[in-house]
């Protein structure tokens, strides 16, 4: 049951009526069987055993730390730590174990082979549990605002256990915090038609993303990158500049439908994306792009870094020595590395979203730091009006171009398939392919191609009205048919345009004539 | 208030929306009056006019020309059978039928419940996209998804949208102006065989083995029976049917004539060496390809089958004797007989082709 498939649009009106009808008491119980039956539609119903063990290992953990501060404040800090040590270890444990077992087997055996020794290497194949990677960060920042004691501990199990598999987010993020969703949950919500019926346009708005522009573009791109040696040259590269549209509209799309979702219930989840092609540099794109992930990874990853005693150590000594400018960017930077390596080892078990998806962008940001000088100058002998449109415009593609280098390797079997793709864009010089009619055959023809211009544009003119606010407010505001006949169009777009369902393939029907 | 009321009009408008894309997007199987007409026609019948409905696959609505029958008996009838219909559809179409007719007999042409060649989901989709949304609509989706191991979903037979949707790049005049043309379709279901098939030599078959049987699939002698019980519930008698095949064998026969037998229920079948003598069959002249008869066939077929109907005892001597000259089918006969001149034409020379071929071969 994917997010795009009209069996959860049924299950989410199921479970939306039994919310609304129930007793309002009982809603946040309603919320944590139907996500406990979206988890056994969805994945593994035995691979919940895993869910199950971090939300009693987090739950009990927190409830041990706040019975050590007030029974044994004496020992508390050494205790605490000791509990949140073993439940964080616990939970990374089950993520690495599940997720990147065979990496790591993978990485010692190449490392075994250097030293030209023989062995024979045996991969594993564990389900990992539904939504791990989302869920195990989102416990693990509840688990650790705790420790810090800027969260209250829940005295309820179950509230811990919704708060760590809430179905709408459970497959796709956004990864939210216990005092952003985990208040929310507790709460309870009176219907709402207008509540309702915005969280249903974002879904509409989210399965445009998805099906109209997302699926058709992945058509191109996965037929390019299959074969680049057949698509070479300037197909690459096309493959290239589509992929962060592809991925942005599929992400954004459901981020669209997990907060419409959400919000049906009255509930309110932190927005992933904030128009992230306007980002003027790398920095600014990963602070609108999968923002859960960067805040999380920064909280908890980066800070704890540069607030350990080493780093700070470590900062006074380059201070005195090379001076505060470099005393302040070499922790920092060394962080950042961290940070980044976490951001693309989370997103996969494989060098290539290490290097793609981390390290790459570390580079282009430090690069962006220690050559900012040199840029400014460079603006100022050329007299560049920075605050120009074309100016922007200019900085807004070089970060788009910067991110889909990275990108390339996200849609790369490997790290040596995404190098032999840039290799394979350097084949040959060939233009001629966006007039001999070539785009016409990898599965769209002449109609699909204006078609999904007509609507990559649109997405975009929504995207710019809708930076300083949302546009469904504005429709809203507007004459209430407007607003209904806008929506009702968008309805028909998707149904008419959307790539979904089997489709209809005239050969089938052959029958019909006699 | 007011938000609520804004509320049931979006909702309003956007069923009224489905609807038209239904109305849009299912394609129009018009080409020669096939299926989309067969299944509007028997819906703008009027209510409890018909006497007898046909049904089966497309050898019963390429056997029986109900036009035919009206010329020569008065009988009015249907055929409401659609191309490689499955008998579990078949079932539900019988349930709906009545649903808006009474009629004294329902005639099965027995293929379904034999054939297992089901050509995929469009056949389905032939069948069941007209059909009005109702229970019976439903059960019948259900039921095939179910028996069938189709990738088609249950959802795109009650929003066919879902299903066509890419057609929008080949959508036509017809597919937008199709749903405001007059629904009274003169071949009441019947489709017109104008091709010629004489490779076989087939004069009928004479039972040799009584107990020489063929296995029918679990679901299909259930629906057959289900049918049979059907019919009994609603007090209309059941004629089970085949048309005239240039290849069958007597396994077919047999099957269906013990399940006829268990339940006392006639079967008229075409096949058997009798029958295709008195009907007079010609396996020269009257099969359109190797399943299904031609304007000969339907002619000789319709004729035999209004005189089986009349001379037996199915309570239609008395209701064709009462009735009127009904207009409408006296219009739509005018019709028939006009749109059949070229078909018949067209016939013939195939039939001079044939006979110029197999005089060649001769020589």
């Amino acid at each position: 049951m994917s997010l795009t498939s009209l069996n959860f649009l049924v299950f989410l009106i199921v479970t939306g009526i039994c919310y609304y009808i129930l007793p309002k008491r009982t809603q946040p119980y309603c919320l944590l069987v139907a996500s406990i039956a979206f988890y056994c539609m969805v994945g593994e119903p035995w691979t919940f055993i895993y869910l199950f063990v971090s939300i009693v290992s987090v739950y009990a953990g927190t409830r041990l730390m706040e019975w050590i501060r007030k029974n044994k404040p004496q020992k508390q800090k050494k205790l605490c730590r000791i509990v949140f040590v073993t439940v964080l270890l616990c939970n990374l444990g089950i993520l690495a174990v599940l997720k990147y077992t065979n990496f790591m087997i993978y990485n010692l055996a190449y490392l075994v082979k250097l030293l030209h020794l023989d062995i024979s290497v045996h991969t594993v194949s564990w389900a990992a549990s539904l939504g791990i990677s989302y869920y195990t960060l989102q416990i693990v920042s509840y688990l650790t605002d705790v420790y810090w004691e800027v969260q209250r501990p829940q005295h309820n199990f179950f509230r811990v256990a919704l708060f760590a598999c809430f179905f709408p987010q459970m497959v796709s993020g956004p990864i939210s915090r216990y005092s952003e969703l985990g208040v929310q949950l507790e709460q309870e919500h009176r219907f709402s038609l207008e509540q309702v019926e915005r969280g249903a346009c974002r879904i509409l708005w989210g399965f445009f993303k998805k099906l109209v522009i997302s699926e058709k573009l992945a058509v191109i791109v996965n037929a390019i990158y299959a074969d680049p040696v057949g698509y070479h040259g300037l197909y690459i590269w096309t493959a290239m500049l589509l992929f962060p549209i592809q991925i942005y509209t599929d992400f954004s799309g459901c981020m669209d439908i997990v907060l419409g979702a959400a919000e049906c219930f009255g509930i309110f989840l932190p927005e992933n994306f904030r128009t992230p092609f306007f980002s003027r540099t790398i920095q600014e794109f990963w602070q609108r792009w999968h923002i859960t992930l960067g805040l999380w990874l920064k909280d908890y990853v980066m800070y704890p870094i540069l607030k350990s005693n080493h780093f700070v150590a470590m900062g006074d000594k380059l201070k005195k020595k090379y001076g505060r400018k470099i005393g302040k960017q070499i922790p920092l930077y060394i962080a950042m590395l961290v940070l980044w390596f976490c951001n693309g080892i989370w997103h996969g078990n494989s060098w290539k979203y290490i290097i793609g998806v981390g390290l790459w962008y570390w580079f282009a940001i430090i690069m962006g730091q220690i050559f900012e000088p040199v840029s400014k100058r460079m603006i100022n002998i050329l007299h560049i009006p920075t605050e120009s449109v074309v100016w922007h415009i200019f900085q807004s593609v070089r970060t788009y171009i910067v991110y889909g280098i990275g990108a390339l390797f996200f849609c790369a079997t490997d790290l040596r398939n995404g190098a032999f793709l840039i290799k394979c864009g350097f084949l040959e010089f060939n233009p001629q392919i966006f007039t001999d009619g070539s785009f016409l055959q990898m599965g769209l023809d002449g109609y699909d191609l204006v078609m999904l211009g007509i609507m990559i544009v649109f997405a975009f003119v929504i995207s710019v009205l809708g930076r300083n606010g949302y546009v469904r407010d504005k429709i809203a505001a507007k004459n209430p048919l407007f607003g209904g006949f806008i929506w009702i169009m968008l309805l028909v777009i998707v149904l008419v345009f959307g790539s979904y369902g089997n489709g209809y393939n005239a050969s089938s029907f052959i029958y019909a004539k006699f | 208030m007011k938000k609520g009321f804004s509320f049931v009009a979006w909702l309003l408008a956007c069923i009224l929306c489905l609807t038209e894309l239904k109305n849009i997007f299912v394609p129009k199987w018009t080409d020669d009056l096939a299926p989309t007409y067969t299944i509007d026609g028997f819906y703008a019948e009027e209510r409890d006019s018909l006497d007898v409905i046909f049904f089966g696959s497309s050898q019963a609505l390429y056997g029986f020309s109900p036009m035919e029958m009206y010329e020569n008996t008065g009988i009015k009838s249907y055929v409401c059978a659609t191309g490689s219909q499955s008998i579990v559809c078949t079932y539900y179409w019988i349930r709906e039928a009545l649903k808006y007719q009474k009629p004294k007999v329902i005639v099965l042409d027995t293929w379904c419940a034999l054939d297992e060649s089901v050509l995929g989901d469009g056949a389905m989709h032939c069948t069941l996209d007209y059909m009005r949304f109702s229970p019976n609509k439903i059960e019948a989706v259900m039921a095939i998804d179910k028996i069938y191991d189709f990738e088609t979903s249950p959802s795109e037979y009650f929003l066919p949208i879902l299903k066509y949707h890419d057609r929008w790049k080949e959508l036509t005049a017809e597919d937008f102006t199709y749903q405001f043309q007059d629904k009274d379709f003169f071949l009441k279901g019947h489709r017109v065989g104008e091709s010629i098939y004489a490779d076989s030599k087939s004069e009928g078959i004479i039972v040799e083995d009584p107990e020489n049987v063929c296995d029918m699939e679990d679901y299909q002698a259930q629906y057959l029976q289900k049918i049979i019980n059907y019919c009994k519930e609603k007090d209309v008698k059941l004629l089970l049917t085949k048309t005239a095949l240039p290849v069958y064998g007597e396994e077919s026969h047999n099957t269906i004539q013990k399940i006829a037998d268990e339940n006392q229920i006639p079967f008229l079948d075409y096949n058997m060496h009798e029958v295709w003598a008195d009907a007079g069959m010609n396996y020269l002249t009257d099969f359109a390809d190797i399943l299904h008869l031609n304007i000969n066939g339907a002619t000789k077929t319709t004729s035999y089958m209004g005189e089986y109907l009349l001379e037996h005892d199915f309570g239609l001597s008395e209701a064709v004797k009462v009735s009127e000259p009904d207009e409408t089918w006296n219009e739509d006969l005018k019709r028939y007989q006009e749109y059949l001149v070229p078909k018949k034409e067209q016939l013939e020379e195939n039939i001079r082709f044939w006979e110029a071929v197999h005089a060649n071969d001769e020589q």
